[in-house]
């Protein structure tokens, strides 16, 4: 499953605005149908991208946490 | 007043007469319209508490009318949080406090502990019934101007902080390339500041460090109380928040936010800059 990890960018000091450009363009990437996972570090971004399916073309299958600074979201592309 | 709130003294103050929650975001669309604490009133840094077209923050009267129209009174205990790490949230304690606004806090962990935490959060926009808020003594020493740091450089009274990310102190950047407004002509950083990035004081879900930790990292670096204390970054959110730790974790006496910060001081006609590259 292809997996977009925004963690790296987070990071760096000025994660959100950064993220969200990046996270568009490789969810471009992601054909119709096709399952992927979303990595992120802060629970606000894990937030808003749960509730962005809809904006951004995916749906959101089921999410949780693995760490401290490893939020989860497995979604399917529409 | 505790100047910091817990999100669980939060949860149990919700609807409290006399308590109003107000989210400050960067970004409404990302943060605030998907969710938010309930009850809480929103105010949009950009266009709240910036002057436009001028580059400057709202004056007292402008303040007034944007508290009347959030429906806060001027004995009300605000209690502010926000998206990006609360930085926006810091800025406008910064503001509420030169205006005066005394019982004012700030929510430990912002946004994204509350959300961590499993708190509630609503889409639901609250009914605000508007006030009549009068500014009182507006003290306007909290804030620096180009001009006085320029009188305090090398002043060893004085110690200028820079909070921005290593690379952008050191002079491989202006600004990253997504903020476009917010670039300079050129990089590097006031001569004489230390860097001190904002992020060492706080832990990973966003909340404060311990304060003998801040402590000793900022005086490591020669930031002590005895020096009146100027921070600066690139348009000033990520400096309103280390004036919050200075002033209100560590209670320096002498701190000021440079808000021009590099996004003026990177572009003046002869301003003096230190570069590492």
């Amino acid at each position: 499953m292809r997996t977009i990890d925004l963690r790296r960018l987070a990071e760096e000091e000025d994660c959100t605005s950064s993220a969200l450009e990046l996270f568009k363009k490789r969810l471009s990437e992601i054909a119709g149908g096709e399952r992927f996972l979303m990595i992120v570090s802060n629970a606000d971004s894990w937030f808003a991208l749960r509730n962005m399916g809809g904006e951004l073309g995916y749906r959101v299958i089921r999410y949780w946490k693995e760490g401290s600074r490893d939020f989860r979201i497995e979604a399917v592309r529409e | 007043m505790e100047k910091v709130v817990q999100p669980e003294q939060l949860k149990e103050m919700l609807g409290k007469e006399g308590v109003k929650v107000v989210e400050v975001d960067y970004d409404p669309k990302t943060a605030y319209e998907l969710g938010h604490i309930p009850g809480a009133i929103l105010i949009d840094w950009k266009k709240d508490l910036n002057k436009y077209p001028e580059r400057d923050i709202i004056s007292p009267e402008e303040f007034e009318k944007l508290m009347s129209r959030l429906g806060i009174s001027n004995d009300d205990h605000v209690i502010l949080y926000g998206d990006y790490n609360n930085w926006f949230a810091t800025f406008a304690f910064w503001v509420f406090e030169m205006y005066g606004h005394e019982k004012i806090s700030i929510l430990n962990g912002g946004r994204n502990k509350w959300i961590e935490l499993g708190y509630p959060m609503t889409k639901e926009k609250p009914v605000i019934e508007p006030s009549t808020y009068k500014v009182g003594k507006v003290d306007l020493t909290k804030r620096a101007y180009f001009l006085d740091v320029m009188k305090r450089l090398r002043d060893p009274g004085t110690i200028l902080v820079d909070v921005r990310s290593p690379a952008e102190y050191k002079g491989e950047i202006t600004a990253p390339p997504e903020y476009p407004n917010e670039q300079a002509q050129r990089a590097g950083h006031i001569p004489g500041a230390v860097n001190i990035p904002w992020a060492k004081a706080v832990n990973d879900d966003g909340t404060f460090k311990d304060v003998e930790e801040i402590r000793k990292l900022y005086e490591e670096l020669g930031v002590k109380p005895d020096k009146e204390v100027i921070v600066y970054c690139r348009i000033g959110e990520r400096a309103a928040f280390t004036y919050f730790v200075l002033r209100h974790l560590l209670g320096f006496p002498k701190v000021r936010v440079y808000d021009g910060s590099w996004s003026e001081w990177g572009n003046m006609v002869g301003a003096p800059i230190e570069k590492e590259v």
